[in-house]
């Protein structure tokens, strides 16, 4: 039987490879403000397949594993051309650097994967608990490369945080721009040798 | 104070941007910039912040002015300084001011293109630039016989007694 086309498979691919250049960016994190998440009235119609505990393992061309995805549901609606995600959970490898882990409580792929909407306790951490990222909701545009949020989002590493309230990511250049009601703090500890 | 070194910087500024590379993190905050470490306040218009996995190696800040305000002693006045550019190295412990750059403690002051202040040593010295306006210049006020407290050890290298 048949469960997905081919057309399907390739959006879920798309998102999941947003979710995976997502990890580039250096991210902190603490609770955000409770969710404000905004109920957009979803069509609900059928879905055409769908999936329960699903678990997603790609690898890459030299067969090592590229990511983990797993989500309680994967719901693809037809009209809408979305798949909808329950509690999805992403583990991310990368050669010679730490593991990244991407959970939501739930997530909506649109736009054939062009567009990746997380929402509701949105958390990236990295393996080794270095540097988090939180915010109630975070849209992740692969194609484009980009990442933006209009709610709080709190940035967290071990020897500081910052909280802003908007977001904006570019993923290749690393660079990130927070766009209101800037909070930071630094640990004062040791400076590097080399210092100026 | 002398613990304020050992104390968490908080930075707070209506925007910000981070740029992450192998050195380490460029943050510059934006509007109505205020930072501060114990009783030290650094505020601008911009701060720069370079720090590597987040441990601070050099803050500058820029406005018109930029200001510097610390509470070397409890028992004396706090030290407050002017500059367009203010550049706060941590390693060194020092405070580098420098154009239209001014420093006062207790009514004492100093002018001058560039000053130097360490702040462990409270030491200052003073630089001025070639035109008339921009020489150092030195303010003292004579301490009257019930004044105990001491001002700040100043050395300047071309300095004109007002």
């Amino acid at each position: 039987m048949k469960l997905f086309s081919t057309r399907n498979i390739n959006t879920l691919i798309a998102a999941i490879a947003g979710l995976v250049l997502l990890v580039f960016l250096l991210a902190y994190s603490e609770t955000g403000t409770p969710p404000t998440f905004t109920s957009t009235s979803k069509a609900k119609q059928r879905p055409d397949f769908y999936l329960t505990n699903s678990h997603t393992r790609q690898y890459d061309e030299a067969g090592l594993l590229d990511f983990i995805m797993n989500s309680e549901t994967l719901e693809h609606n037809p009209k809408a051309d979305t798949v909808s995600l329950k509690m999805p959970y992403f583990q991310v490898f990368q050669a010679g650097q730490a593991t990244w882990e991407i959970h939501a409580l739930t997530g909506t792929v649109y736009d054939g994967g062009n567009k990746v909407d997380l929402e509701q306790r949105v958390e990236i951490i990295n393996e080794n608990k270095q540097s988090s990222l939180k915010t109630p909701q975070l849209f992740i545009y692969p194609n484009a490369k980009l990442a933006n949020t209009d709610k709080p989002v709190t940035l967290r590493n071990n020897n500081g945080f910052t909280r802003a309230i908007g977001m904006k990511a570019n993923l290749t250049s690393k660079n990130i721009a927070l766009l209101d009601q800037v909070r930071g703090q630094y640990e004062p500890t040791a400076v590097p040798e080399n210092a100026p | 104070l002398p613990e304020d070194s050992k104390l968490p910087i908080n930075i707070q500024s209506d925007r910000a941007s981070q740029k992450t590379n192998t050195d380490g993190e460029i943050t510059e905050y934006f509007g109505n910039v205020l930072m501060t470490q114990g009783s030290l306040k650094i505020s601008g218009d911009h701060i720069v912040v370079r720090s590597k996995n987040r441990k601070v190696i050099s803050i500058v800040a820029l406005g018109k002015p930029a200001h510097f305000e610390q509470q070397s002693d409890p028992a004396k006045a706090p030290i407050k300084a002017d500059a367009n550019k203010l550049d706060y190295r941590l390693k060194q412990d020092t405070v580098i001011l420098s154009d239209n750059a001014s420093i006062e403690q207790n009514g004492t002051t100093v002018t001058g293109q560039k000053i130097e202040y360490n702040i462990a040593s409270e030491q200052v010295k003073a630089q001025g630039g070639k035109d008339e306006s921009s020489r150092v210049q030195m303010v003292l006020i004579p301490e009257t016989s019930s004044d105990t407290e001491a001002s700040p050890t100043t050395e300047n290298n071309n300095s004109k007694q007002p």
